[in-house]
């Protein structure tokens, strides 16, 4: 045991302090961050240009002030005359101008105006808002509130763990979605990098002298225990960058407040990422063993891409019956649980017992693939410069 | 004499090609042992199945008393004759990481590197990588990687190549040092004066089968002729039953009839006068010029006293 620790700290960190790994790590940092200061430099200008008066005619007086909000970013100005606004829109002092119909009592038809760019959505929404307020100034308050407010759903979920809102309920998917793409990317980058190290080994005959030193398994276990760290170290990192990110970013943007963060969910996340990591950098460990170069293994490591990916293809279907046979069979399969899990997630509950028993399966799994990589390697580890057939690895493994 | 490492009817092929077709030998405790032969006869092959590395086809290949275990590895060195160290890590790094794998602890690993680092003149070179090595570097480093966990067995295949003559020579000497200490060695090399330097005992083993085998002394005089060589001052005299072998350089060889001793034409020469002796030995020939004959030859097997 001594030796694989030994093996498994000597791999990570190789692997973390190599400047591919740190830049790799950083990139998405990066972005967040670029990102980030992107949303906040448009959010600013959007806030600014949305900022200001609005002037209208309302030639038959169908307006009160008085419904005006003290706090919103708009102002009401009631003009004379269509040309007094469109001089207002001229010369800067309002953003927007609305004309009210003569019949607007009957008709409540109002026309807009502006000056070169039509204002937001929002901007439409506060003299909407406005008009409304004034037009039902005689009804109660409470009344006044229900027609004014849009009407508001909650959603439950059968067993009752899951109540959200209409944004709760699109805000959910944030989370899962966007930490599936990091586990897919560190699973894959990770992945490359022991089939790589296991290639590289092979050829220039370090292996010939660790393997005089250690058993093939533990060499094997060492090796994807230490890649394992290493994919922990990304998602870790970059999870955190995200939940900091999200925390700060909810502040300007009120739709990332309903974005579920919750910390039973992320630790299991966390561990059936790593038991997937472990699970591939095995079966990547043991491709290595069987090639010469990266090519070669690329091309055989395809289909377990593929299937780890899987669940991406059928996204719709997660999101129609996430517990229907497709997504459970899914999240039961080792290659693609994780990912399959997290979008199920996002959909809806996951029963429990599910949850254990893709855990379960997804670590015997590793077991399995440890103990297969380690045969493979046995087969494949001295034949430098020569391709393995899947005849030959069958026979050693019979053998 | 107990031995540290039997080979015995080893048979391997890959595919069509046979690389081992019948090698056995043995090799005893505290002695220097030669792997010998030509490129492709099937030495690496043969310490591979010793290291169980491969699995034989046939025959058996045990070492330390028996088939080779995990427990047995951190009592043997291995250094392959292509080198195997990891090139982007820092040379002393890389030494105490194979010495850890090997159950070194770390610091004591790390004394013993330093040692070795100041007898190879490479105390300097200690924090650079491997890869930023000089070839010469690289081996003394592989070396010593094979000599930190102070084995029992240690098995080098070219333990020379890359090395000048002064690290060939600091090289031998570690190694004859690690033999007093009670190592087993067993040596591939194509060099075969090192051969007659350093081995007790040899085998030598061509397309696949082992074609000589036994001491290095006693496989030199089974395949020496009836002659001697002679550096001396003056004319030789024509003698009885012997016939001039020619010159090379300011030594003579002088071939004797069967039955003649060197021992007489000693005293007969020691008696010419005029005639300086100044060198007289039994012509043996070298390892070089039997290994050309063995292998140059149809390499039928022969067999010195063992």
């Amino acid at each position: 045991m001594r030796q694989i620790l030994r093996m498994a700290l000597h791999e990570y960190t190789r692997h973390v302090l190599r400047r591919r790994f740190v830049i790799a790590l950083l990139m998405p940092l990066f972005m967040i961050v670029f990102i980030s200061a992107i949303l906040t430099v448009i959010i600013t200008l959007v806030d600014q240009s949305d900022r200001g008066a609005i002037a209208y005619v309302d030639p038959v007086g169908a307006l009160s002030q008085a419904s005006a909000p003290a706090d919103a970013l708009n102002t009401f100005v009631r003009v004379g005359s269509i040309d007094e606004a469109r001089a207002m829109l001229r010369d800067g002092t309002a953003i927007a101008a609305y004309a009210l119909a003569p019949d607007f009592g009957a008709t409540r038809s109002a026309e807009l105006i502006f000056w070169e760019r039509r204002p937001s959505r929002d901007v439409e929404r506060a003299f909407e808002r406005f008009a409304a307020t004034s037009l039902l100034a005689d009804q109660p308050p409470e009344i006044r509130q229900r027609i004014i407010e849009a009407p508001s759903f909650t959603f439950e979920s059968s067993d009752g763990t899951r109540v959200t809102d209409e944004i709760g309920l699109i805000a959910g998917f944030v989370i899962p979605i966007v930490l599936g793409i990091l586990f897919i990317v560190a699973l894959f980058s990770g992945a490359q990098y022991l089939m790589q190290a296991v290639i590289e080994e092979k050829e220039n005959r370090t292996m010939e002298v660790i393997v005089t030193s250690i058993s093939p398994l533990q060499l094997m276990s060492g090796k994807v225990l230490g890649l394992a760290g290493v994919g922990l170290t990304q998602v870790v990192t970059w999870t955190s960058a995200l939940l900091i990110a999200l925390s700060l970013a909810s502040q300007r943007l009120p739709f990332l407040k309903a974005v579920r963060v919750e910390p039973g969910f992320i630790a299991v996340a966390l561990l059936m990422f790593v038991l997937e990591y472990l699970l591939f950098a095995a079966l990547m460990g043991a491709i290595g063993s069987l090639v010469t170069s990266a090519k070669d293994g690329q091309n055989l490591s395809g289909p377990l891409v593929l299937l780890a990916m899987t669940p991406e293809f059928f996204i719709p279907v997660f999101f129609i019956a996430p517990n229907g046979p497709i997504a459970v069979g899914l999240s039961l399969f080792p290659l693609s649980a994780p990912l399959a899990l997290l979008l199920r997630y996002a959909a809806a509950p996951v029963p429990i017992w599910q949850v254990l028993l893709a855990m379960a399966l997804l670590a015997a799994s590793v077991v399995g693939a440890l103990w297969l990589a380690s045969r493979v390697f046995r087969i494949g580890m001295l034949e430098y410069g020569r391709r393995v057939s899947l005849k030959t690895v069958w026979e050693g493994l019979r053998g | 004499m107990d031995s540290v490492i039997s080979v015995s009817g080893l048979r391997k092929s890959f595919g069509a090609a046979e690389a081992v077709k019948d090698v056995s030998f043995e090799v005893h405790k505290g002695e220097i042992f030669g792997l010998l032969g030509p490129n492709g006869a099937g030495k690496t092959t043969t310490i591979r199945i010793i290291l169980d590395l491969f699995k034989p086809d046939a025959g058996h290949a045990h070492i330390l008393g028996g088939p080779m275990t995990e427990a047995k590895k951190p009592r043997i060195g291995y250094l392959p004759e292509e080198r195997g160290l990891y090139r982007d890590l820092k040379l002393e790094d890389c030494l105490v990481y194979l010495a850890e794998l090997k159950g070194v602890p770390r610091d004591v690993a790390r004394k013993r590197a330093l040692a070795y680092f100041e007898r190879f003149d490479l105390v300097e070179h200690r924090r650079k990588k491997v890869n930023d090595l000089s070839k010469g570097m690289q081996q003394k480093a592989q070396l010593i990687a094979t000599l930190l966990h102070q084995p029992d067995v240690l098995i080098i295949d070219e333990p020379f190549s890359g090395l000048d003559p002064v690290n060939t020579r600091l090289a031998q000497e570690l190694l004859i040092e690690e033999r007093r200490r009670g190592t087993t060695l067993i040596m591939s090399t194509h060099q075969m004066h090192q051969v007659e330097e350093m081995c007790d005992r040899i085998v030598l083993i061509h397309q696949g089968r082992s074609v000589l085998y036994g001491g290095v002394d006693e496989i030199r005089r089974s395949h020496a002729e009836n002659a001697v060589r002679l550096v001396a001052r003056g004319d030789i005299p024509a003698l009885p039953g012997v016939t001039d072998g020619g010159l090379k350089g300011n030594t003579r060889t002088l071939r004797l009839a069967p039955g003649l001793s060197p021992q007489t034409v000693l005293q007969q020469l020691a008696g010419t006068p005029g005639l300086l002796i100044e060198s007289f030995e039994l012509a043996l020939p070298t390892m070089d010029d039997i290994f050309v004959s063995v292998v140059g030859g149809n390499g039928s097997t022969a067999r010195a006293a063992d």
